[in-house]
């Protein structure tokens, strides 16, 4: 087994391919593999924000911001 | 030579010139100068001529015409212009009816005086900064033809820089006013959410979208404003003796060019400016603009993403696909870290009236090399140059798009001459007290950048 970093990047893009597909069959969506790169690019950097977003702690009485007014 | 929008509605009000002989030069000046730039996508040339002689003839009556009589104006490919397939930058949805009215904010110009001429080029779909379209091309910086324009309303902006027209029409969901009004050195507004209507705009991520004018001068900005707004432009400004201003610290004191770093000096000198302020936790509140915008403008899409994928724009594509991916968790922890920041944003805003931030960490980047440096190494120029507006698109409040002035103290170096500009935030609601103090600092030279044919050419 090859422990170089560039192993792991590369499992870990496989991985992350592997959770776009089981997560676009959940929409109804297929992602053609000539879309597949990109879209495994732009989840990594999304995951990335919801660390950040996620690591915040907030207040239980803190509501989501949705605008919807009756 | 290119006139300000109030010049040219006076000129035309008192006869100077009429309506049709400012479209007919507009008209051509697209024509053949935007080949240079990339900005249009179509001319309205039949529509604008037509217009153009009905304010003629209402001027020969005595009929009153509007503040904006005769302007010639573009709009970002988003808006609704009647008789037009509203494309939003894209060929996905040409088969779409043509627009039956035009969208709102356009009734409303056209309402006073103002000429729709052209559409004008953007982001697919309005996701990017850098107005890089697969359909309809790049978009060219008129300060510097080999560097972006900025996005996604990068057309509008161009436009307004080279001087082939005084007022366009842009959308800003996380900067795309702001960001290519600081990479082409022209005044932008992104106005307080909800203040203008979005009827007849085709939508990106409905949680943060806005639409505003560009402009070469603050006045027009102002003038253009308050017509969508449907505000009195002759209604006095507020003083701005008194304003607490302050400068946004930590995030927003990062990775600032020498020359932004020294025109935010300047103005903080001239204003005796003394506070500093920081906003909490602005990388997450710019993480939580990133995955709103992602998932809606993800869900927007799906429906045809299914089916109709190869026909996107790559870039543009990927990123809705991987948005309409996200899990419901972190979109409403995002929601939730949104009413939080607004909570600290209104508390900020007991303490003062206006801030001060960057708009750009970087001067507009090479079209052959679309990156810029940030934290010492160099990053994707696409997805960073809104470091600076997205945390503040979070909140919603209104922000004004300021162009600094041409650097006179920059190395000799073309990049030294290259616009940047700043953000003016105030609280909501507040924009009067913008255009008060963007007056005051372009009246003392610490604010505007002279548009091309305005006046004698320093970028060239």
């Amino acid at each position: 087994m090859n422990g170089s970093p560039d192993s792991a990047e590369a499992a870990e893009l496989a991985r992350v391919e592997q959770d776009v597909a089981v997560m676009a069959r959940q929409v109804g969506l297929t992602v053609p593999g000539f879309c597949m790169p990109g879209v495994v690019a732009n989840t990594q950097l999304l995951r990335s924000y919801t660390t950040l977003v996620d690591d915040l702690v907030l207040p239980d009485t803190c509501e989501p911001a949705f605008g919807y007014t009756p | 030579m290119s006139l300000s929008a109030t010049t040219l509605a006076g000129n035309v009000r008192y006869g100077i010139r009429t309506a049709r002989e400012v479209t007919e030069a507009t008209l051509s000046d697209l024509a053949t100068r935007d080949k240079a730039y990339g900005c249009v996508t179509r001319l309205l040339k039949d529509r604008a001529l037509r217009m153009a002689d009905t304010i003629d003839a209402r001027i020969a009556d005595g009929e009153p015409v509007g503040p904006l009589a005769g302007v010639p104006f573009g709009v970002k490919d988003l808006f609704d212009v009647e008789g037009l397939v509203t494309t939003a930058g894209s060929t996905v949805l040409n088969s779409n009816p043509p627009a039956t009215a035009d969208a709102e904010v356009v009734r409303r110009l056209v309402a006073a005086g103002a000429i729709p001429v052209a559409t004008l080029n953007m982001d697919e779909f309005a996701y990017g900064f850098a107005t890089e379209n697969s359909h309809y091309g790049t978009t060219r910086n008129p300060r510097d033809p080999e560097r972006l324009a900025g996005g996604s309303s990068g057309g509008s902006a161009a436009a307004v820089a080279a001087g082939m027209l005084p007022l366009t029409l842009g959308s800003d969901t996380n900067g795309s006013i702001r960001v290519p009004a600081s990479l082409c050195g022209v005044w932008g507004l992104r106005p307080t959410q909800g203040e203008l209507p979005l009827n007849g705009v085709y939508p990106f991520a409905s949680s943060f979208d806005t639409i505003g004018p560009f402009t070469g001068t603050s006045k027009d900005l102002r003038l253009s404003f308050d017509v969508m707004a449907g505000r009195n432009p002759e209604d006095d400004l507020p003083d701005t003796a008194g304003l607490r201003i302050g400068i946004l610290g930590g995030w927003f004191a990062q990775n600032l060019p020498p020359a932004l770093a020294d025109g935010l000096r300047n103005i903080q000198s001239f204003l005796n400016i003394t506070r500093t302020t920081e906003l909490p936790e602005a990388a997450r509140a710019r993480a939580a603009a990133f995955i709103i915008t992602a998932s809606e403008g993800g869900n927007l899409h799906l429906p045809r993403l299914r089916h109709r994928a190869a026909e996107y724009d790559p870039a543009t594509r990927d990123r809705l696909m991987a948005g309409a991916l996200l899990p419901a968790a972190p979109i409403i922890q995002a929601h939730r870290l949104r009413n939080w920041f607004r909570g600290h944003m209104h508390s900020t805003f007991s303490e003062f009236d206006v801030l001060l931030a960057p708009s750009t960490p970087a001067v507009a980047p090479r079209i052959d090399q679309p990156t810029i440096m940030v934290g010492g190494r160099p990053v994707s120029a696409r997805a960073n140059l809104g470091l600076f507006t997205q945390p503040l698109t979070l909140a919603g409040f209104p922000v004004l798009a300021a162009p600094l002035p041409p650097s006179e103290t920059g190395d000799a170096s073309p990049e030294s001459r290259l616009p940047l500009g700043i953000q003016m935030i105030a609280a909501p609601g507040k924009e009067a007290v913008l255009f008060a103090l963007a007056a005051q600092l372009e009246n003392a030279g610490l604010l505007g950048y002279p548009v091309r044919g305005s006046a004698p050419q320093k970028e060239e």
